[in-house]
């Protein structure tokens, strides 16, 4: 009967702190998605992003690299710091 | 939704209620139907994307002098449907099957596009009537902000697509084909506005970023809905009308792709452009609706 209990407490841990996925790109779903689907999931798909990772200076680097060859658009600072914040907490590998 | 789906069926069959069948194909045909009517919302969303670019590329070209009256003509249309579109979202459209929205996530994201819409709206009326002269403050400001309409329409059919509460995994590649379909139309508007602004060496530099991923996203995109590309996740389209049509769009881009690709570009050049672009835009929007109808339920 322990074991069982156990195993349900288990279960339930598992699925509440599993992180809730957005159905439409596949990302995690967190402060910051917003601008991500504003201004990264236009041109690309949301597997873009969870194949790569890495630390700050990785996606502050994809983000010059898609202003200078790609012609993503000027970003607040406000908006850069969301994106990079999302992005280091959620796919920094 | 689906694991609800599922538990469902799995009771009928343990149960082996013949009338708990039945009701429950009713209730699932009743889902059915309704993420029929989400998917028409969504697709409207999704036009918008590219009308965003339209209306910006139609006011280029009557700023410019260029076969004013069609664009004109063309201009008035795009802003009537865009503008129809987020008054349906907001007060509901029985005929055209729109739910007045109530979901506060949606109504924050069409509150960034209204705002945003009404400021835009007021420069595009400005090129509504025939006149000698322009406004050389809208048209900067229509050509500095389209991209703000395109990205807030493009967040908010994620959105949609998000909140539909059907998510299948058998649909999930169409999905994704339709995605990338919706986003060659956009693009078809977007890249020959971009290298109409490199031609008359308006803001060149900005422009020639901006058409060279217009180019790189358009080419791999049609290429991909062809042959497929893993790496894209995009399944080759097998049904032979619409690789017929990608076909096409593939032969009228090979004729042109030089034409976008170099610099200094002669006005012939620019002439044929604005002619395919045209047969592009049509081909991608037919291409569109052959993909939704074979999500139809």
């Amino acid at each position: 009967m322990y074991k069982i209990k156990l195993l349900i407490l288990s279960m339930i841990l598992v699925t509440t702190l599993h992180a809730k996925v957005d159905t439409t790109t596949g990302l995690i779903i967190d402060e910051g998605i917003s601008d991500i689907k504003e201004h990264c999931t236009i041109c690309h798909t949301g597997r873009f992003i969870v194949v790569n990772g890495g630390k700050r200076a990785f996606w502050e680097g994809k983000i010059i690299a898609m202003q200078d060859g790609f012609g993503l658009w000027d970003l607040t600072n406000e908006q850069k710091d969301r994106i990079l914040n999302y992005l280091t907490k959620n796919y920094s590998k | 939704m689906k694991k609800i789906y599922l538990i469902l069926i799995l009771l009928t069959l343990i149960l082996g209620a013949e009338n708990s069948r039945l009701e429950l194909n009713k209730i699932i045909h009743k889902e059915f139907q309704a993420e029929s009517l989400k998917r028409g919302v969504i697709a409207l969303s999704a036009h918008n994307k590219m009308l965003s670019q339209k209306i910006s590329k139609d006011v280029v070209m009557i700023a410019n002098g260029v076969d004013v009256e069609n664009h004109r003509q063309d201009l008035i249309r795009s802003t009537q449907i865009f503008n129809d579109f987020l008054l349906a979202m907001y007060r509901g459209d029985a005929k055209r099957h729109i739910e007045k929205t109530t979901d506060e996530t949606v109504l924050q994201e069409l509150g960034q596009i209204k705002d945003e819409w009404k400021k835009f709206c007021l420069h595009v009326l400005k090129f509504y009537k025939k006149s000698e002269m322009i406004d050389q403050d809208s048209y900067l400001y229509i050509i500095n902000n389209n991209e703000k309409l395109l990205r807030l329409s493009h967040k908010l059919t994620q959105t949609l697509k998000s909140k539909s509460r059907l998510n299948i995994n058998f649909n999930k590649v169409i999905e994704h084909t339709l995605k990338i379909a919706d986003r060659q139309k956009m693009l078809t508007q977007k890249m020959f506005k971009e290298k109409f602004l490199v031609y008359i060496k308006e803001d060149s530099k900005r422009n020639s970023v901006r058409l060279r991923g217009s180019l790189i996203l358009f080419k791999n995109g049609l290429l991909g809905l062809i042959n497929g590309d893993k790496k894209r996740g995009l399944a080759k389209v097998t049904d032979l009308k619409i690789q017929e049509k990608l076909q096409k769009m593939w032969s009228l881009y090979k004729e042109v792709e030089e034409f976008y690709l170099h610099e200094g570009t002669k006005e012939g050049e620019i002439e044929r452009l604005s002619t395919i672009e045209k047969e592009l835009l049509k081909y991608s929007t037919e291409i569109v609706t052959m993909i939704e109808s074979t999500l139809e339920y």
